[in-house]
């Protein structure tokens, strides 16, 4: 006898739970959560009826991941993508440490338009500062010594130029 | 790690590859002094990554009443700012990071030239016409090939090549033609406009074979060919009959005809000429990008052929009464970060 499916079951059925490295648990949509290779692979070869641990990713970054994932799965309009990736990229480089983890999650998970994102978005913090800017922005310890430094500024002098 | 830490070193270098592949080769150069762990990821970098356009502009004074300068004034768009490079003498033409001089081949980036020897004697003017830069995939070296030519009863042309270290004769066009304007390399050959008559020539860069391609856009003036994306464009004025520039036109040539693909819209043109009569502008070309200059308006102009996009650049600090003239484009490229 043939089981009757209902939409709901169907819908229901679709769905993944993601559990992150602290045990906050998320339950998402599979074509969500298959933004993430390396999650669609699990899924592919595990099925979606267990919870798949996310161990090296904690709570508020996978929260915040999947929120990307959920957006990038709708098929919106560019402008309205692009608009959204400015406003979710301004919120997160507020904070250098969860914007560190963002970058190191989506690229674990495989997120390859995340990735980018940030990429372009730290290229973005970097291109316009002196590198005694960066330095303080970003906590760095210049380790270079004298004759390196001087080496460096002085072999092509012309891109130290002020801004 | 404290709020404001950010342990660069501690990420893959994956992930340094993915976000410094997004910076000019200018930048990274820069950033190679923030510490050392930069410095290393800046090194290591695969010469082959796709790096963002980063063409810079120079610019000459043509009031210098010696031949040798000493400088030229640079734009770079990526940053939208003016600079200031070495340069020995007045360039002949440029191709990737170097610049064609007399005798040599210049790099303002580094400072450093590189001596090529004389080409082979010729009874009428030779001009350069060239510089063709190729990487060479297995040895990482350059190829660079120079090819120059003379112009009085017919076109004869000799190319130097760096893997003979030597000048050869090859390929003649029969027919008188006034001069040639600017070449640019595209699928293994030259493209070149001749003026009086008014044509698209075409020189294998192999057999050294040249041919008439088609007729340049009839009654235009300051015609500037860019390679560009595959796609070959003419960047022109449209002049009247007394050699007023109307407008300014780019065509695309499909290999048939030129079709017209952009034209400056009118309130930029009325600012580029000056609101004044103009016969002449400069153009410049590098990476897609077309800068154009008038002395009638004193100003720069960018087109970007990526999204057909006009914008001014930030004010030049050179004097308009000096006549700037533009002539080449170079671009850093990987090798500097080695």
């Amino acid at each position: 006898m043939a089981t009757i499916i209902t939409k709901e079951q169907q819908e229901k059925e679709k769905m993944v739970t993601l559990v992150s490295s602290d045990s906050e648990k998320f339950v998402v949509e599979q074509k969500v959560a298959e933004k993430s290779h390396v999650i669609k692979m699990v899924m592919n070869c595990c099925g979606i009826e267990s919870p798949i641990p996310v161990r090296r990713v904690k709570g508020d970054i996978l929260k915040s991941i999947l929120e990307y994932c959920e957006k990038h799965s709708k098929g919106e309009a560019q402008e309205v993508m692009e608009k959204w990736d400015k406003e979710y990229m301004d919120k997160a480089e507020k904070d250098l440490v969860f914007f560190h983890d963002l970058m190191l999650a989506s690229h674990f998970l495989h997120i390859q338009e995340l990735v980018d994102l940030i990429a372009v978005t730290f290229a973005g913090m970097l291109k316009m500062k002196s590198p005694e800017e960066i330095r303080q922005k970003f906590n760095i310890n210049n380790d270079l010594t004298k004759e390196q430094e001087e080496h460096i500024m002085t072999t092509f002098g012309w891109a130290f130029q002020p801004i | 790690m404290d709020a404001t830490s950010f342990p660069w070193e501690l990420l893959p270098s994956s992930i340094h590859e993915e976000i410094l592949s997004k910076l000019p080769i200018s930048v990274l150069l820069r950033l190679r002094s923030i510490s050392r762990s930069f410095l290393s990821s800046i090194r290591s970098l695969p010469p082959s990554l796709p790096f963002p356009r980063d063409p810079f502009f120079l610019l000459f004074s043509s009031s210098s009443s010696s031949y040798s300068i000493s400088s030229a004034i640079v734009f770079q768009p990526s940053r939208n700012r003016w600079l200031s490079m070495p340069l020995p003498s007045f360039p002949a033409t440029a191709s990737g990071p170097l610049i064609l001089l007399s005798d040599s081949l210049f790099n303002p980036f580094s400072g450093t030239p590189t001596p090529i020897p004389p080409h082979l004697p010729m009874t009428t003017l030779i001009y350069p016409l060239s510089l063709i830069i190729e990487d060479d995939g297995t040895t990482h070296r350059s190829r660079v090939r120079i090819v120059v030519v003379s112009t009085s009863d017919r076109i004869r042309s000799q190319i130097y090549d760096s893997a003979s270290g030597s000048w050869t004769l090859r390929g003649e066009l029969p027919g008188r033609v006034h001069m040639l304007g600017n070449a640019v390399v595209l699928n293994g050959s030259l493209y070149v406009l001749s003026f009086g008559p008014d044509h698209l020539l075409k020189f294998d860069l192999l057999s050294g074979d040249w041919e008439i391609v088609t007729e340049v856009v009839p009654s235009v003036a300051c015609a500037h060919l860019v390679a560009f994306g595959g796609r070959l464009f003419l960047v022109a004025g449209v002049a009247d009959l007394l050699g007023v520039m109307l407008s300014v036109k780019v065509w695309e040539f499909d290999w048939e005809n030129w079709k017209l693909v952009c034209s400056m819209p009118d309130e930029i043109f009325s600012e580029f000429s000056g609101m004044t009569i103009m016969k002449h502008f400069h153009v410049c070309d590098g990476k897609g990008m077309v800068c154009f200059y008038s002395y009638s308006g004193n100003v720069f102009l960018i087109l970007d052929l990526m999204d057909w996009r006009w914008w001014w650049p930030r004010k030049c600090p050179l004097q308009c009464h000096l006549n700037p003239f533009l002539g080449v484009a170079v671009e850093p490229n990987a090798e500097f970060l080695r």
